[in-house]
């Protein structure tokens, strides 16, 4: 599997570069922990749960943890900073918002230690979790539609505001 | 237990700054899995094996001869000394690292105030520069820390004399 995962923006940029490379560092951190978990026969399921907590953390220190405009949580997650480390391309409104990023530092972290694929794909849905944290459920509805596993050279996050089904759905109230 | 683990210096660098912030959102990622394994009760060994690895890997350097203690300065970049507020001093047969600020410490203490967890996962960290000082013909010590009472962090890698072990 060819992974297309190269930073191609403000490579000149001192403070993007080192934001990069902590990420990288931070990436390659949970590959090792993730690694000596396994070689001791442990299940990863302690590192879904950790990450997912992070990303909570990350959640309840915004200016409204509990919105449900999506438009509010991009604007504060997805800074100026944000968008060069991950040469992010955003599109949010109250209701929706797509994030194609376009660069991984996380990945590029574990590309340095493993090219085994599934080790890969496991490694980006625990790092993942903190997203899914971010826009948790019920609130939200949260997909990743493409990935650089799937061979394009970007994922594409998309968040949308959950809409109850039917008119007897709880979630109306 | 009152630790002052302020920044005093470079506070307005933003590469530094940068750097600061993202070392400390590593120490919240192992706050993190370090609760998560606890909760779990899986014993926390595999995650100092883990951060040495890591150390190894990242900070580490081959060594095909014993060096001086001098050129053990150059496994500290000028960023890093920046980051850490590292003083470095060479004297005799030892290199002496004091870190005058630690962003990991910064984490921990914002996301717990509990100082045995504190303690704790700063020994899972210092693995990592276990591994930096994993050098042929020296040993590695951390002398001082801030958990005991001390104004800083000190670590010193000393070259083996001949009459070591005897």
């Amino acid at each position: 599997m060819e992974i297309k995962n190269t930073a191609k923006k403000y490579l000149d940029d001192p403070a993007v570069v080192t934001a990069r490379n902590c990420i990288i560092a931070r990436g390659e951190y949970l590959y090792q922990l993730v690694n000596e978990a396994k070689k001791k026969g442990l299940s990863s399921e302690f590192a879904h749960c950790a990450i997912y907590n992070w990303g909570d953390s990350i959640r309840r220190r915004l200016k409204d943890p509990e919105t449900t405009n999506v438009k509010e949580i991009i604007d504060q997650l997805f800074t100026e900073m944000e968008c060069k480390i991950w040469e992010d391309e955003v599109t949010a409104t109250e209701e929706e918002a797509r994030v194609e990023f376009h660069y991984c530092p996380l990945l590029e972290g574990w590309l340095r230690n493993t090219d085994d694929p599934q080790m890969l794909q496991e490694l980006c849905d625990i790092a993942m979790e903190c997203d899914v944290a971010l826009f948790d459920k019920p609130r939200f509805d949260y997909s990743i539609e493409e990935s650089f596993f799937s061979g394009a050279d970007h994922c594409t996050m998309v968040i949308r505001k959950h809409k109850p089904e039917t008119e007897g759905d709880t979630d109306a109230h | 237990m009152r630790i002052e683990n302020r920044p005093h210096r470079y506070t307005e660098d933003s590469v530094i700054t940068s750097q600061r912030q993202g070392t400390a959102g590593r120490g919240e990622y192992l706050y993190y899995i370090a609760e998560a394994a606890k909760r779990r009760g899986i014993p926390l060994d595999f995650l100092y094996e883990a951060v040495y690895c890591w150390g190894k890997e990242c900070l580490g350097r081959e060594w095909d001869r014993v060096p001086e203690p001098e050129e053990l300065t150059d496994l500290f970049t000028e960023t890093a000394n920046k980051v850490w507020e590292n003083e470095i001093t060479v004297s005799g047969d030892e290199i002496r690292v004091r870190m005058h600020h630690c962003p990991f410490l910064t984490a921990w203490m914002s996301l717990t105030d509990d100082p045995a967890c504190w303690k704790e996962l700063c020994a899972i960290a210092m693995e990592a520069d276990r591994a930096l000082f994993d050098i042929p013909g020296y040993t590695y010590e951390l002398r001082e820390t801030v958990f005991d009472g001390c104004e800083s962090c000190l670590m010193a890698a000393r070259k083996k004399q001949v009459n070591d072990n005897v």
